[in-house]
C-alpha cells in the first residue's frame, strides 16, 4: 500500500493572527516494505507530515494518495485508512486507559468489531511482537515501568494489524536496554513485511533501522536519499544542527588525525571492521 | 473562541496597568446596567469603539468573539419581545409581540453586546499573567477578612497556564485513540459518553502527573505561599493610567447624565 504526498501544504489556524505554515509544498513517497526515517530540527514539520499519512490531518493544498486513492474524499474511507495505517504518537504510554494490559491492547481490535477468539489471538501476537511476557497481560498498565508501558502502547497499535506503521520518536526517554530491545523488535516487524515510517532525533536509531531518510527543514524537504548518502553530507546536516551517528563522527575525527579510514560508517561493528582493516594495512599494529 | 484569549500587542491599551483595566471594565459593567436609554448606550458604545481602536484590535476578532454567545442574545431578545406586557403589535396564537417588549429587547441586546465585547477586550489586551497579578493586588486589602488573595491568584495563573497544554494533550490523545479505531462522533448519548472514557482517563492521569511535577518543581525552588514573597514585576500606576482613568470617568459621567 504505497503512500504518496504530492505538493502538500498545511496551514495551522488559517485566517487568524496565529496562522502558521507547517508544511509547504512537500512531496514524499513511501513504497511497500520501506523503512523510512524522517529527521529535522524541532518545528520543521515532522509530526505534521506523518499525520497526513493516515488522514488525521488533511492538506490545505496538494493531495495525499494512499494506494492510489486520494485521502479525505469521504469519511468512511478515512476510518478504513486509519485501520491500515497504524500511528504510534510520541510518548504513546500516555494514551493507556484500561484496567489491564490485555484490555488496553484489545481496544483497537474491539473497535474493529472482531470476535473474541480473533481479539485474544491478536492480543497475544501483538504482546509477543513487542516482547511483553505473558504474565504482564493481567496487570494494570499504570503499575508497569516506562519501557513496558511504551511496549503495551505500541502493541495496542500493532493489534490493529495495519500494513503500515508510523512511529513518532519511539525510543525517546527509554533506557539503553529498553531502546536496544525496541529497535530489535521494530527491525523484526519491518522484516515481517510491515512498512515503517519513523520520526526520530536519534541518529543511532536511524543508522540501525531505516533504509531511506527524508530531512525536513522549515516545512520543506531538503534531502531525500538513502541512509548512507544522507549521512555522508556532514556539512549540510551540521548546518541544520542535525547530528550523524557517533561512530561516523569518530571516523571523521580519525580521518582528520591522519588515518585513512572510510567515512561512510554507520554502526559500531562497521567501524571496528574498517579500523581493523586500516590498521592491518599499516605498521602501527606492530609497534 | 475569543473570550479569554490574549492578543499580544504593543498598543497603549496593552501597556496600561492591569488594575486600571480591571477596575475600568468593572465600572463599565455597572454603568451599563444603570443606563436606561439608547443615547446612554450610544455613548458607552463610543467608549468601547475608541478603546478598541486604541488597542488596535481587528473588528473581525471582536465579531468572531460574539459568535458563541449569539444564541443567548437571540434567545434573550425573543423572550423579552414576547414576555413584556403592553401595547400589542403582532399576535401569533398565545404569543404577542408588544411595543414595550421590542423596546426592552433592543435594550437587552445592546447591553449584552457591549458587555461581551468590552469584557473580552480586557482579556484580549492583557496577558493572563498580568491579569492575575492585577487581581492579586486588588484583592490584597481583603486578606484581612480572610480572602486568600495570593493563593487564588496563583491558582488562576496555573489554571490559565495549563489550559492550552491540556487542550493540546486532549487533542493528541484523541488522535491516538482515533488511530486505534475509536469513534468520538457517532452513536447516541450513552454511546458517546462511553466513548469519552479512553480520552478522559489518560487526560486525568496526565493532569495529575503534571500537577505532581509542578508542585515538586515549585517546592524545590522554595515556594511556600505568598507570605514574605518578593515580586519580579511591581505594578506601578503611571501617567497613562491617570489619562485612561480620566477618559473613562468623563465617558461614564456623560452616559449617566444624558
Amino acid at each position: 500500500m504505497p503512500i504518496a504526498l504530492e505538493n502538500v501544504t498545511y496551514v495551522y489556524a488559517p485566517d487568524t493572527p496565529w496562522e502558521q505554515e507547517a508544511l509547504s509544498g512537500v512531496s514524499v513517497e513511501v513504497q511497500d516494505g520501506d523503512f523510512l526515517g524522517i529527521v529535522g530540527p524541532t518545528g520543521s514539520g515532522k509530526s505534521t507530515l506523518i499525520q497526513h499519512m493516515n488522514g488525521l490531518l488533511l492538506p490545505t493544498h496538494g493531495r495525499v494518495l494512499v494506494d492510489g486513492e486520494e485521502v479525505g474524499k469521504d469519511r468512511k474511507a478515512l476510518r478504513a485508512l486509519r485501520r491500515k495505517v497504524g500511528m504510534v504518537f510520541q510518548y504513546p504510554e500516555h494514551q493507556l486507559f484500561e484496567e489491564t494490559v490485555e484490555a488496553d491492547i484489545a481496544f483497537g481490535p474491539k473497535n474493529l468489531g472482531l470476535d473474541s477468539d480473533e481479539i485474544a489471538e491478536r492480543v497475544r501476537w501483538a504482546a509477543t511482537s513487542v516482547g511483553l511476557p505473558d504474565d504482564i497481560l493481567e496487570r494494570s498498565p499504570f503499575e508497569l515501568s516506562g519501557g513496558q508501558m511504551r511496549r503495551v502502547a505500541i502493541a495496542g497499535v500493532l493489534a490493529m494489524r495495519g500494513t503500515v506503521l508510523i512511529l513518532d520518536e519511539p525510543t525517546s526517554g527509554l533506557d539503553p536496554r529498553g531502546r536496544a530491545g525496541l529497535v530489535e523488535q521494530l527491525k523484526r516487524l519491518n522484516r515481517a513485511g510491515i512498512t515503517m515510517i519513523m520520526v526520530s532525533h536519534s541518529m543511532e536509531d536511524m543508522a540501525q533501522l531505516v533504509n531511506r531518510i527524508v530531512v525536513l527543514s522549515e516545512g520543506k524537504v531538503v534531502i531525500d536519499d538513502s541512509k548512507r548518502a544522507v549521512f555522508s553530507r556532514l556539512e549540510d546536516l551540521a548546518n541544520l544542527s542535525l547530528d550523524v551517528p557517533r561512530v561516523t563522527n569518530v571516523m571523521l575525527e580519525m580521518r582528520r588525525a591522519g588515518l585513512p579510514v572510510p567515512l561512510d560508517v554507520l554502526t559500531v561493528n562497521e567501524g571496528i571492521e574498517a579500523l581493523c582493516q586500516v590498521l592491518r594495512g599499516s605498521d602501527i599494529v606492530e609497534e | 473562541m475569543t473570550i479569554g484569549q490574549y492578543l499580544p500587542g504593543e498598543s497603549p491599551v496593552h501597556r496600561l496597568d492591569p488594575r486600571t483595566k480591571i477596575l475600568g471594565v468593572l465600572a463599565y459593567v455597572i454603568i451599563l446596567f444603570l443606563v436606561k436609554d439608547f443615547l446612554g448606550y450610544g455613548i458607552m458604545a463610543i467608549i468601547t469603539a475608541l478603546t478598541a481602536s486604541a488597542a488596535r484590535i481587528p473588528v473581525k476578532m471582536l465579531i468572531r468573539g460574539l459568535r458563541p454567545v449569539l444564541f443567548i442574545i437571540i434567545l434573550t431578545v425573543a423572550l423579552n419581545a414576547i414576555m413584556t406586557p403592553g401595547e400589542v403589535l403582532y399576535r401569533l396564537g398565545p404569543l404577542a409581540v408588544t411595543r414595550e417588549g421590542l423596546f426592552q429587547a433592543a435594550m437587552m441586546a445592546c447591553r449584552l453586546l457591549l458587555l461581551i465585547v468590552t469584557t473580552s477586550m480586557l482579556t484580549l489586551t492583557t496577558a493572563p499573567i498580568d491579569l492575575t497579578d492585577g487581581l492579586e493586588y486588588l484583592m490584597g486589602p481583603f486578606r484581612r477578612i480572610g480572602v486568600p488573595a495570593h493563593e487564588l491568584a496563583m491558582m488562576m495563573t496555573i489554571a490559565l497556564r495549563f489550559i492550552p497544554t491540556l487542550l493540546d494533550e486532549a487533542e493528541r490523545i484523541m488522535k491516538a485513540q482515533m488511530a486505534r479505531g475509536a469513534d468520538f462522533q457517532s452513536g447516541g448519548f450513552v454511546q458517546r459518553a462511553k466513548s469519552m472514557v479512553p480520552l478522559l482517563v489518560p487526560l486525568f492521569v496526565s493532569a495529575f502527573r503534571r500537577a505532581d511535577d509542578l508542585a515538586l518543581a515549585m517546592e524545590a525552588r522554595c515556594y511556600r505561599g505568598g507570605e514574605g514573597r518578593s515580586r519580579f514585576k511591581i505594578l506601578r500606576l503611571g501617567s497613562r493610567d491617570v489619562a485612561a482613568g480620566v477618559f473613562m470617568a468623563a465617558g461614564f459621567a456623560v452616559a449617566l447624565v444624558v
